[in-house]
Parts: C-alpha cells; structure tokens; sequence
C-alpha cells in the first residue's frame, strides 16, 4: 500500500525499484559460447521403461551465415536425443554427446509424443516445474499418432530457420486469427489445470503433415527447400488427470474457447439469408462469456452467456444490405445458431471423454463450494450429465467498403 | 600532506621544522588551527616517545599545542644522529595522529618589512637585484624639478604595462610640469596629486609591496630623498579577445566565453548582473605567482557563512603556485578522493550568473577562462544552460537524453558483460542466438572483450584529443575504422561489442561537464569487472556502493544528490524535467534560502481577457 505523502511515496517507490533489483536470479557464470542453446524439448517413452528425450539446439554460427547473406546449406539446428531412467537423468545423458552444455532458459516447447501422453506426463513434468532454469512459459504440445523423438527429427517449417520458431508463429497466428487452439497453454496454466479441482488439463494438438511425399530423407544437410514433413497446430489433446484421453479439432477447440471466453478472431461461416447455396463468412472481432453453475434438484445446470461480435467479412451472393435491413438480424441469428453449434460440439465432445475441460466443476466450486463438496467425488458421474443452457448474445458491427458485391450486369 | 577539507571542526597541528646546515640546533614553528574554545587533545601517545632525548621537544611541543597559536622554539642544544632520528620518528608521530607537517617553506623573504631606503640609488640596486638583473625589468631615470635636481626613477616590468600610457601620461607630463617643485617631498606631492595621470595610484613605503605592484604590471615612482614611493596602475598587456567557449558551445544562448584575464572576467559578470550587490572579492593565491582569485556572489542572495567558509578555504591554501582553478579546486574541495567532482567548473558567463542568481559563489582565477561555482550539486553537472534558454518540453526532453546518456555511460558495458556471461536467460532467443553467433570463435570471455576495447577506445580518445589538428582526423580513421573493423575481422572481438563500446562513448560525451564524464569512465571499469565476476548482482551491488558514497558527498554544506536525496519535492521543478520559467518561483531550497522567492506568481502568460461582449471592437 503506497503511503500518502509525495515525498514518502517516492521513498516507496526507491526503496522497492532497490529491493526489486537485489532479485537478480543465480549466476553461474557461463560464457556465451559454451552453451547450446535448446529451442525445444521432446519427451518420449521407450519400451524399456526409460525416458527418451530429444531436443532442438541452436547452431549461432549457422545461423550467423545464414545473415550474413551467403546461403548456408547447414541446418541451423541439431537434433540430439538420449535416455535415462528419469527425465532429469536423461537429460543429463545429453552430455555425453553435446560439446555445449545445453541450456534450456530460452526452451519454447515441451513436445510430448502420444504414447508418452497417454501413459501419464507428471512424472516428466515435476522436473521443468522444479529446475530453476526451464521456463515455465514453455508450451506444452502433444504430437497425435508420433512420438516426439519423430516428430523432433523431421519436422521444419519453411520460412523459420528454427523450428521453435516456425512452431511459435503458427501458435502465435492460430490464436489470434482462428482461435483454434488453447491459449496460453504453457506449462505453467497446464500444471495449474493439473492441480485444480474441477478443471482437466488440455494441451496444444500438433499433427504432423507430409509436404513432399517423396521418400522424407534424414540426411543431415537438408535444404531449405526440401522441407519434407511439416506440422499443424491446432485443436488440442485432453488429458484426464495426467493422461491423454482424445482429441478436439480445431471447430471444437473453438467451441471450448467460446465458453471460456478466450476466443479472440476466427471465421464463422453461416449461410446467407435471401439467397440459397450462398455462404458469408463473419470475422469474430471479440467474445466473452459468462458461466452460471447451479444445482438444482440435485442436477448440475450450468448458464452460459456469451457475448460475441463480428464484422461482414464476405458475401457470396448479392445482397443490398441497405435495401434489406432486415437480413442484418437474420445473420446475427444465424451467427447465434453457428456459436451454439460450435459450443455444443465441444460440449459433447468433452463429456464423450468425460474430461471437464471448461472447468465446470472449479466455477461451481467458487460460487458454491459446499455443493461441490458433496459433488466432487462424483463428478464423473455428473459432469456427462450437466446441462448446459446457452445465452448467445450476437451483434453484427460493420459491413465492410460495400454495401452489396458487385454483380456481373 | 595536503590540507584537510574540513579545519574547522577537528584542530589541525602544523608543524615546521628547520635545521641548521651545522646541526646545532632546531627551529620548530608550530601552528595550531582550531575551533574556538575547543583546546585539542594532545594523543596520550606522545608519552610514550623514548624518554632521553626527546623530552625537551617533547615538552615544548606539548606546551605550545596548548597555547593555540603560533610559536618558535630554538633548541640549543648540540644535534646528533640521535636527534635526526627522533625528529623523523616525531615527524612520523605527528603524521599519524592530528597534524599535517610541512616541509620548510622555500620562499627566501630577504626584504619582508624592509624599509626603503631614502637614497634612490640604493633602491635602485636593490630593486635590481630582486629581479636578479631580469632582462624586462625597465628602470628609467628622470631629472626634474629647478635645474633638474631631483631625480625620479620609473620601475616597471616591460609587456606587462601600457606603453602609451607612461609616455603619455606619466613621462611628458613629469618632464613638462615637475620643475616647479622645491624640495623632494613637494615633488612628491605634485606628482601623487597633480602630475600622474593615471587612475589608480597607491603609496607605500615598504619595498616587498612594491616589489609585489611592479611585478604585477604597475610602475613604480622613486623620488630621491623621499622614503615612500608611488605605484600607477598602468597595467596594459596582450591578452585573448572573448571567443565562444570551446569546451561548452551552445546553440541558443550567449556567445560569450570567459577569458583569461581576472579583470575582463569580472567585466563579463557585472554587465549580467546589473546590481551593485554583486560582490567580488579579490585574493592573491600563491606565495610566489601571486595569482589574483576573485570570489563572486550576490549579497542577500548568497549565505553568509558559504561565503565566509569560502573565504576561509581560499584563505589556508599555502602553495607557491596557482596554474589554473582546478589547483583551487582540488585544495578547497569537500571529496578529495571522490571520482566525482564536488565543484562546478565552466567557462561560460551565463552559466556563472545563473549560478549567483540561485544564491551559489562563484571563484574566478585570473590566467584561466574556468571560473568555479560552489556549491555544486549533481544535477548541476548534467544541465547545460540551454536546458533553460530552450523552450520547457525542448529542455526537459534533452535533459532526460543527458541523464540516459550518464547512466549508459556508466553501465552498458557491464550490463553487455553480465547478460551474456551470466543472465542469458534474460535476452529473447533471437537476440541471444544473434549475440551468441557474433561471439562465436572470439577466443576471450566477454569481460576481458569488454575491457579490451573499452581499453582501446579510451587511448583512441586521449590521442585524439592531444594530436595537432593536422594529424587528427587520420588517427581518427586509422583508429575508429582500420583498427576496431580489422580487430573484428581478426576475430579479437564480436561486432556487437564495438556497438556497445561506440555507443558508451558517445554517451559519454553526451555528459555536458567533462570532469563528470571521466568519473563515469573510469567507474566503467569497475562496473565491468563487477559484472564480469558477479552479474547483475555485481552492478547493483556496485550501483549501491556508488549511490551510498554519492549522497554521502557534500558540497560546501549541500548534499550532493539533493533533491534527490534528501528528496526534496519543491526541487523537482527543476531535476529531470524543468517546469516553465513562469513556474520557477523560488530558488533551489539549500542554497537560495535567504531569499527564496525568486518573481512574481502570476508569471504564466495567457491572452488578454475582454469584459463585454463588443470588446473586440
């Protein structure tokens, strides 16, 4: 609480800049060019009961080439991989291979591979979530039919020189231009989704895609070019406590960020009104969403607003919006039928795995704790069983430069 | 052993001793300086001094500290080895605990109160064997009074007076009107009240004096039979016109810079300060340059006791010499062994008055355009007078630049060295993989880079500073572009820390006051190991050492980091940004106390109010 007089409350504000700036972290002294620097991280399980890990690490001077405008054929990474019977252990192992101690501060992704996720990831995550020099800003991400020691190998983005980076700007645009994927699911939000009654961890779905079918080479000096394999993210993979239960798209995963209010932009494509077989596609300018939980007569109800608006993005049939106001509404009702349709897919999605990915359970928790008491041990039972009743509340901003497309006369 | 900054509180023992070139005996003058009505202790220690031979000194030392004022003591007494040696064991002694010891001073005072003669001609070999036969020492002997009986000599010291003036004013017209007189002493009389048509003419009777006047550029006037002599201020000599100061140019502002003529400089200060309680008091520092130092102030503006404490200083020193005013400054100032300055030095005019407006001093020494302002404060150090002739926002925003710039000066470097040695995890990936990239293959750890070509740079600089111009700008380009371009090639060091080095020494030349500059240059290297050996954690810890021994600076009385610390909030009109000049009602607190206010209240400008609405008719 600053004080009140000016004097005292520049005094205040000193003394904290002064004690804030004691909190200068360790310091190990390292030079710059002993350490490699790990862009991202990938953890697998071998048969063996071991932990495989493999990770990215940056090579500057390729990278410093590459700037100074002369093509570099070299990657500008390399993939290392080793085991252990713990994470930390095997990431220890690294040593026995990398001349620069790897140095995960600057890690972007914990990559997990299927298999890994649905055996359990909380043995593996303790170690990011305890070591002082991970982030836990780093994303967590679950490749679908791959492992991560797969995916960590082969796939490269073409326009990022990295793949930490490729993979960030697609998360980066996915988020914001399609709302198709969880936002800010970095380690930390998935370890609290972990830890939160009432509330089921999700984590960033990639999928790996085949760019160029024709025979994906290992071979060390791959071109730029020739990117072979290359990945999408988008939608997400449940988890149920600490294991990987199912996948959402990404139509369902904008369907879960509707009811948590985090969808930011996207498309929605409704059908024009006046005009059959012709489409128009709304660009979402923002949303948020309430949620209401309440029991009653023993049976969960959950109310759900959500408040929306969206521009006219595109029209494909002819409409004078100026002669036909009244179309104006009809696409704002057919904007609430294409929300409810995205929100109730998720919803039925979410409770076909039986995970609560919305945090039902920790509103209720909040907002009337002695219920949930009484719920909680049950809510596998209940959580399929809730009913959700949905207040969509549409506007329609702005049509555009036009009023109606032009029409071939 | 140099003065201490502060006699006045604790007492000072001064202690000069004298040998006989025989041995036989000892002078000792001592001289204590202290407070009144506080007696200084004399250290139990001195008991303890070997009994045998010391005792008489001993005694005599003990006993004159007591009187508190100066004494001679003559020890006849044959002097040994023995007694040598206790005198160095004694002089040590006294150097440990209160008193400074000087050596003998060297100044032979042959003629100190010596009379003058009545006989010109003793006078004149006398005077001739002051100046040891000097070859631009003119004596010019005439003949006045009835039938030319009485001779009048000139002494005066060539270059150093106005020619025209002693033939036009004091040669024609002794020749033309001096032959009235009847005795010496009428002659005397003509010539002081009629004759010379000089301004400003003194009479003394004692040789030293006049020695002192014809040295400084006054001729002198010996009458035979009369023991007294006439001095004219016919001082007149080369000097520099008033240029703009080259250490301290301005775009918008006077144009005028000091000179180094004491007279002149004054001149320059009173056309500012049209007010006849502007002071200025002259001194001669220097047993033997006699440099004339003037201490200038606003009476009613100035503290009474800053200007008495300034006097005091001034008046202590006792050096032979006085060059230029930083030799002042290092006698009188607060912080001997500060890296920062504790006095302001400038040679702008407008910069002093603005000074003496907010009720500082200023000491101005003759032979030296650097005039001195006390007390100083830190902020004074980054402010330019542009900052006040500039319009507010102009002003506030080039100071923000200046107070950026010191504090780049100060850390870059370190911060450099501590993120990529110690706190990589605080850069985003593709800066640190940049950095990282242009390090490769550079064979030092990036403290011993960073010192490397901080190192270069600075003698780049001091060679820069000192070549001829002729020669300058392809040291420039050897240095700035042949050497920090091949030393990058050559893989000695990594591109972005010439960027760094090149962006720290501009900021440093951003610092208006040189001699704060270089206390940022040099606390670089400090901050650089610091951060080469701790990180972060080195450079706040350095930054906290700094901050602790800066407000722990004052300046004739004023905290140094006011108003920062101690905050002052009324003075923040004027520290990082400067509110208009319609709202700088009052002068700094510290230093302006006498008289606060400073104009009226209702300064701000504002359009013409019209009452009735056909006004604008």
């Amino acid at each position: 609480m600053p004080p009140k007089s000016l004097s005292k409350f520049i005094n205040f504000i000193f003394i904290t800049a002064f004690l804030a700036s004691t909190l200068t972290g360790c310091w190990n002294r390292r030079e710059l060019d002993t350490l490699g620097f790990v862009t991202a991280l990938g953890v697998d399980r071998t048969g063996e009961d071991k932990i495989e890990i493999t990770v990215h690490i940056a090579k500057p001077f390729a990278i410093a080439r590459a700037t100074e405008g002369s093509v570099s054929p070299e990657k500008s990474f390399w993939v290392v991989s080793s085991t252990g019977s713990t994470a930390f252990e095997a990431i220890r192992n690294l040593l026995l291979q990398s001349p620069r101690r790897p140095f995960y501060a600057h890690n972007r992704f914990i990559v997990i591979g299927e298999e890994c996720a649905r055996t359990g990831v909380k043995e593996i995550l303790d170690l990011f979530a305890r070591d002082g020099e991970a982030r836990r800003l780093a994303r967590v991400e679950v490749v679908k039919g791959a492992t991560a020691k797969d995916f960590m190998q082969q796939v490269e983005f073409e326009l990022e020189r990295l793949p930490s980076e490729g993979g960030q700007g697609i998360s980066r645009s996915v988020q914001e231009g399609l709302s198709a994927e969880p936002v800010d699911c970095t380690l930390n939000s998935f370890l609290q989704w972990l830890e939160t009654e009432g509330v089921e961890p999700i984590a960033v779905r990639i999928d790996m895609v085949p760019k160029n079918p024709a025979a994906p080479s290992n071979v060390g000096h791959l071109l730029r070019e020739q990117v072979k394999i290359s990945s999408k993210h988008g939608g997400a993979a449940v988890f149920k406590g600490d294991k990987l239960v199912g996948w959402l798209d990404e139509k369902e995963m904008r369907g879960v960020n509707w009811v948590t209010g985090k969808v930011r932009s996207g498309i929605l494509v409704i059908e024009q009104p006046n005009e059959k077989g012709k489409l128009v596609s709304l660009e979402i300018l923002r949303a948020k969403s309430k949620l209401q939980p309440e029991v009653k007569n023993g049976e969960v109800l959950v109310t759900l607003r959500i408040d929306a608006e969206a521009n006219l993005g595109e029209m494909q049939g002819t409409l004078d919006l100026v002669k036909y106001p009244q179309a104006w509404t009809e696409m704002e009702r057919k904007m609430v039928e294409a929300i409810e349709t995205e929100v109730m897919a998720a919803i039925s999605k979410a409770k076909e795995l039986n995970s609560d990915i919305f945090g039902f359970g920790a509103a209720l928790n909040r907002r009337h704790p002695e219920e949930w008491d009484s719920l909680k041990d049950r809510w596998d039972l209940e959580f399929p069983r809730i009913d959700v009743k949905l207040e969509i509340n549409a506007k329609l901003r702005r049509m555009g430069l036009v009023t109606r497309s032009s029409e071939p006369r | 052993m140099g003065t201490r900054a502060r006699a006045s509180v604790s007492p000072q023992l001064f202690a000069h001793w004298f040998v006989d070139p025989s041995g036989s005996s000892v002078w000792s003058f001592l001289r204590v300086e202290c407070a009144a009505g506080s007696e200084p202790a004399i250290p139990s220690r001195f008991s303890r001094f070997p009994k045998n031979i010391g005792r008489p000194i001993m005694a005599l030392l003990c006993s004159s500290a007591k009187y508190l004022m100066p004494t001679q003591f003559t020890v006849n007494k044959t002097f040994g080895k023995d007694d040598l040696i206790m005198l160095r064991n004694l002089t040590r002694l006294l150097r440990k605990n209160i008193c400074s010891v000087s050596k003998p001073s060297q100044v032979k005072k042959d003629s100190v109160g010596k009379p003058l003669s009545k006989k010109v001609k003793v006078n004149e070999a006398f005077i001739r064997r002051a100046f040891g036969n000097s070859s631009d020492l003119v004596v010019r002997e005439l003949h006045v009074g009835p039938g030319g009986k009485f001779t009048v000599l000139l002494v005066y010291v060539d270059g150093l007076v106005d020619k025209t003036l002693i033939s036009e004013n004091l040669i024609e017209r002794i020749s033309d009107q001096a032959d009235k007189s009847r005795t010496p002493e009428q002659a005397y009389d003509d010539l002081k009240n009629r004759i010379i048509a000089v301004s400003d003419v003194k009479e003394t009777g004692d040789l030293d004096n006049f020695l002192n006047h014809v040295a400084g550029g006054y001729c002198g006037l010996l009458i035979d039979d009369v023991a007294k002599v006439l001095v004219a201020d016919t001082r007149g000599w080369a000097q520099r016109s008033i240029e703009e100061p080259t250490t301290e140019a301005t775009v918008r502002g006077g144009k005028e810079g000091f000179v180094e003529t004491l007279r002149t400089n004054t001149s320059l200060l009173r056309r500012r300060v049209k007010h006849p309680r502007l002071r200025i008091e002259e001194c001669e520092i220097g047993t033997i340059s006699k440099t004339s130092v003037a201490i200038a102030y606003i009476s009613g503006l100035a503290d009474e006791k800053v200007v008495q404490e300034v006097r005091n200083r001034l008046a202590r020193i006792n050096v032979d010499s006085i060059q230029e005013s930083g030799q002042i400054e290092e006698l009188i100032e607060d912080a001997p062994f500060s890296p920062f300055p504790t006095i302001l030095r400038t040679e702008r005019p407008d910069k002093v008055a603005g000074a003496l407006f907010e009720g500082r001093i200023a000491i101005l020494t003759n032979g030296t355009p650097f005039a001195l302002i006390v007390p100083a404060t830190f902020t004074m150090f980054l402010t330019t007078p542009e900052d006040y002739f500039e319009r507010t926002f102009i002003g506030s925003a080039l100071r923000a630049i200046r107070y950026l710039s010191f504090f780049t000066s100060l850390t870059l470097p370190s911060l450099y060295v501590a993120v990529t040695t110690f706190h990589q995890e605080m850069l985003p990936t593709a800066l640190i993989l940049n950095v990282a990239a242009q390090r490769e293959g550079v064979p030092f750890p990036a403290v011993v880079e960073a010192l490397l070509m901080e190192a270069l740079f600075e003698i780049l600089r001091e060679a820069g500073v000192r070549l001829p111009k002729i020669v300058g700008p392809a040291v420039n380009i050897i240095g700035g572009l042949v050497i920090g371009e091949a030393a990058m090639r050559a893989g000695l060091v990594s591109p972005i820390m010439v960027v760094v080095v090149a962006t720290t020494g501009i900021a440093s030349f951003a610092t208006p006051v040189f001699s704060i500059a270089i206390g940022a240059r040099l606390l670089r290297f400090i901050m650089v190991l610091l951060a080469g050996s701790l990180g972060f954690f080195g450079i706040v810890a350095g930054l906290f050492a700094l901050g602790i021994h800066l407000t722990s600076l004052r300046s004739f009385g004023v905290p140094f980091m006011e108003p920062i610390a101690p905050a002052i909030v009324s003075e923040f009109k004027d520290l990082l940004a400067r509110v208009p000049w319609w709202a700088m009602h009052t002068r700094p607190a510290l230093v302006g106390h006498k008289d606060l206010v400073r104009q009226g209240w209702d300064q701000k400008p504002k359009p013409p109010v019209y009452l009735g609405k056909d006004a604008h008719r």
